[in-house]
């Protein structure tokens, strides 16, 4: 009886070893349904897009819109492009160029997203551009300002039932959405997002770039650029919980090196970028 | 509780002197420390079979691993009740030609926990109640046609038998993919028992008995225990603890009246006991965000000479209809750690059970509501009087109805 | 260890040898106008078929960032980030809500009517509150559209 015992548990064995040994990832295969925070409704969406366009509104109120219409153009089409590949399928982006010497970009929930005049100087090719177009895109993606704002039509909490702020005619409810505008303006422009969420972020707008077929070294490349520039906003958000520029170029370095793409060469059109973005 | 005071009751004589052999029944058998899965802990676990060991990421983890806790969602507050909770014991023809049917039932919590995150460390609080039974009894029994000298039967009896446990428990994550914690909980269990028996003879003479007994109990177990993923989507989890007596005192008083002469006893002894390790393996796996397989084996290793080394299995299954309903099932065994009991050597009973379990639970984004059953069932025999001169067939049957809910913030 | 406890060890082998190899079928839906199935995982691999936006596939495999997938007939590669989990292709914009009743929309100038006769509310703070959000900005931001496809191709067959 023992021996078949042996006999069995050497068979088991042999079978465990024959599954493909997965490098444990981030185990968040543990997380089950109801915590997958993922169930979001159409209403869900439409609240998004209708507190996105607000807070984009509330931006342009700070900040003009560039009065370019060939790098707009070019915003336009390139931001459209790669949205279409690597955004929600069911969320329109929009692209706008903010006149401003700060280095930045902002995503607004919905997808509506910003770049500063600044940042486009600085930048060298279209690669550089992309990235910067895929990680905001992420942050839309990812949903980085309605989680943690709890932005859904229907909720638990005091601030997520804002589809009624919205309907509502009165003053006061008014009064209350606008006092989440603020809290999402001050997410952007002050807190800046989580340090997991940025790191997440990046990695995603690395993958971004290698399937659209974009040089990924050359948006690390632009980090680095930036790091030490005055005009550079993002160092102004640093906190606790924001990561540093170096933590970042880290970071992407070791995906990089563990998706196996560092020898991978992708097109930079730097030609293209410049002719469409000389005139500023 | 077994040799010892039956030595010092020594009733058990008065069936070769009266030919009553009623007045022998052992309150022992009334306690239940043999069975170490009377009462499934929390809800989600025991609506699992109690299959918990690798997933325990709510505050029940720290019951069932505390490693668990450092893989939970968020804080968390959860409570579960038993709304039902009966037993039901039969000894066949153990009164004469009839059964002797012993029924419990108890309304009762039986676990309510906290966890929270505290830095890089997942603390909770839990109090549970691994195991309750009520029993109440007063029953008369006409036996006049199948004994020789005994007309009637009158027993009536009281018993309750509770096992408190509160503990605080602590885990940290290592990595990603590996996690330690450990837990101590403070142990008090109360059993009371009194018992009357009354036997009127054919001869229309009569005699009479009362006891009593309380047994009050402190202890403390430290569960010390790891979870890991070796791959996706396992999770294994290990623990081991044992539980450590503080203090342990049985009073008892009997008095009887026999054949017109009266004896009284009262006394109060303190014991020694030395409970078993238990090692428990589980493993889970997480196929999907929808589904959840549970595995355990629980190993209990005694070193006391009256009892055995005990083996318990759970499987458990929980499914996700969508974000909002799941449903979850499992079956588990529940082991007596007693010897087989036979003519030549019986040590009270030996009853081994084995259940199945169901749960339903209702989700919002911060708060559940779980409804469940349990359900167990065993056969074996028993030793009704002590002296293994009546072996008797008994069966077991252990419902109970369980709700709970949570709230995480 | 006695014979019954082999046993148990035995079921849980066998167990995680059963679980383990419970591979749930996920579904997934092709994101993008320009994703090609590729023979093997690897950027300069040979391209089989063009996939559409919205077909349904089923993952097969996973390897690092690059998935074995089956549309149709069809099996091949191509990156997780081609695919979405949701079957959701329509747009719902921004846009769209201005054609839902009047009380739903453009709430600033309707507040800023009804805040003057609200008790405790100023009508300077009402003013703020409409001054500091620039909707006509906005709506030029929103005109900046351009076919889905012609921007597609803009990103994805242009290299230098």
């Amino acid at each position: 009886m023992r021996k078949i015992f042996i006999l069995l548990f050497g068979l088991i064995i042999v079978g465990f070893t024959g599954q493909e040994a997965v490098v444990a990832q981030e185990p968040d295969f543990r997380l089950r349904l109801h915590q997958l925070d993922n169930d979001y409704t159409q209403e869900d969406i439409e609240v998004e897009i209708e507190f996105g366009r607000n807070l984009a509104a509330r931006i342009l109120s700070t900040y003009k819109l560039l009065d370019n219409k060939g790098l707009q153009n070019y915003i336009t089409l390139l931001g459209n492009g790669i949205a279409t590949q690597v955004g929600r399928p069911e969320l329109q982006y929009y692209f706008a160029v903010i006149d401003t010497d700060d280095i930045n970009a902002y995503a607004c929930p919905g997808g509506y997203i910003f770049f500063t005049k600044g940042a486009i100087k600085v930048m060298e090719n279209e690669a550089q551009l992309a990235g910067v177009i895929a990680h905001e895109i992420w942050h839309v993606n990812f949903r980085h300002v309605v989680k943690p704002l709890k932005i859904r039509a229907k909720g638990d909490s005091l601030t997520s039932g804002i589809a009624a702020a919205i309907g509502s005619g009165t003053a006061t409810a008014r009064v209350l959405f606008n006092q989440l505008t603020e809290k999402a303006y001050q997410l952007l422009f002050e807190e800046g997002i989580s340090r997991e969420a940025e790191l997440a972020t990046d990695t995603a707008a690395v993958e971004s770039l290698v399937t659209l077929g974009y040089d990924w070294s050359s948006y690390r490349d632009y980090l680095r650029a930036i790091e030490s520039k005055p005009e550079n906003k993002y160092r102004k958000v640093l906190s606790k919980t924001h990561p540093s520029i170096t933590l970042r170029v880290e970071s992407i370095n070791n995906l990089a090196q563990s998706l196996n793409i560092s020898d991978e060469l992708g097109k930079k059109n730097a030609n293209r970028y410049k002719s469409n973005t000389g005139s500023l | 509780m077994r040799t010892d005071i039956r030595a010092i009751l020594d009733l058990c004589k008065l069936k070769i002197l009266l030919g009553v052999f009623l007045l022998c029944f052992s309150p022992v058998l009334l306690a239940d420390p043999y069975h170490y899965k009377n009462v499934l802990v929390g809800d989600r676990a025991a609506t699992m079979g109690g299959a918990y060991n690798a997933v325990s990421d709510d505050s029940t983890g720290a019951y069932y691993n505390p490693a668990g806790l450092s893989f939970s969602y968020g804080d968390s507050l959860s409570g579960s009740g038993n709304a039902y909770h009966s037993t039901k014991t039969t000894y066949k023809e153990s009164i004469a030609d009839k059964d002797w049917v012993r029924d419990s039932t108890a309304v009762l919590p039986s676990f309510f926990g906290m966890i929270k995150k505290i830095g890089s460390a997942d603390l909770a609080i839990a109090y549970v109640i691994p195991d309750s039974i009520i029993e109440h009894q007063d029953e008369q029994y006409d036996i006049s046609d199948s004994h020789p000298t005994v007309a009637n039967y009158y027993l009536s009896l009281h018993s309750e038998d509770r096992t408190n446990m509160i503990g605080p428990a602590i885990s940290f994550k290592m990595s990603d993919s590996f996690s330690i914690g450990a837990s101590l909980f403070y142990s008090y269990r109360i059993y009371r028992h009194q018992q009357h028996q009354f036997i009127v003879y054919k001869d229309t003479s009569a005699d009479t008995s009362y006891e009593s007994v309380k047994l009050e109990e402190y202890s403390y177990m430290p569960k010390i225990g790891i979870q890991f993923t070796p791959f996706e989507p396992l999770y294994i989890g290990l623990t081991i603890s044992k539980s450590f007596l503080l203090s342990r005192v049985l009073k008892r008083d009997y008095s009887k009246i026999e054949s017109g002469d009266y004896t009284l006893f009262a006394g109060a002894y303190s014991q020694e006991v030395d409970y078993p390790i238990q090692v428990s393996l589980g493993v889970a796996a997480y196929p999907s965000p929808s589904l959840l397989l549970a595995m355990d084996v629980d190993y209990y290793a005694t070193t006391d000479e009256d009892l055995q080394s005990v083996t318990n299995i759970a499987l458990g299954g929980e499914w996700f209809l969508n974000a909002t309903n799941a449903i979850r099932g499992g079956l588990f065994t529940n082991n007596d750690n007693r010897p087989e009991c036979t003519e030549s050597s019986c040590s009270q009973a030996k009853l081994d059970m084995a259940g199945l379990t169901l749960g339903y639970s209702s989700f919002t984004r911060t708060s559940s509501f779980t409804l469940g059953i349990v359900y167990s069932t065993g056969s074996g025999k028993a030793d009704v009087y002590g002296d293994r001169s009546v072996i008797v067939d008994m069966e077991r049957e252990s419902f109970t109805l369980l709700f709970a809910a949570g709230y995480n913030y | 260890m006695k014979e019954e406890t082999y046993l148990p060890i035995l079921l849980v082998f066998l167990f995680i040898l059963i679980v383990s190899s419970v591979n749930v079928v996920q579904a997934e839906y092709i994101r993008g106008l320009h994703v090609y199935l590729k023979e093997s995982p690897q950027y300069q691999a040979k391209n089989i078929v063009k996939l559409k936006k919205g077909d349904e596939v089923i993952i097969l495999e996973e390897k690092g960032y690059w998935r074995k997938i089956r549309a149709g007939e069809v099996e091949g590669w191509l990156t997780r980030m081609s695919l979405v989990d949701t079957k959701q292709m329509i747009k719902i914009s921004g846009l769209e809500l201005k054609k839902t009743p009047v009380k739903k929309r453009n709430l600033r100038a309707r507040v800023a009517q009804a805040a003057v006769g609200v008790k405790g509310l100023r009508e300077s703070q009402v003013k703020m509150i409409e001054d500091s959000y620039d909707m006509k900005a906005l709506e030029k931001m929103e005109s900046f559209k351009v076919d889905e496809e012609e921007a597609t191709r803009f990103v994805m067959e242009y290299s230098e």
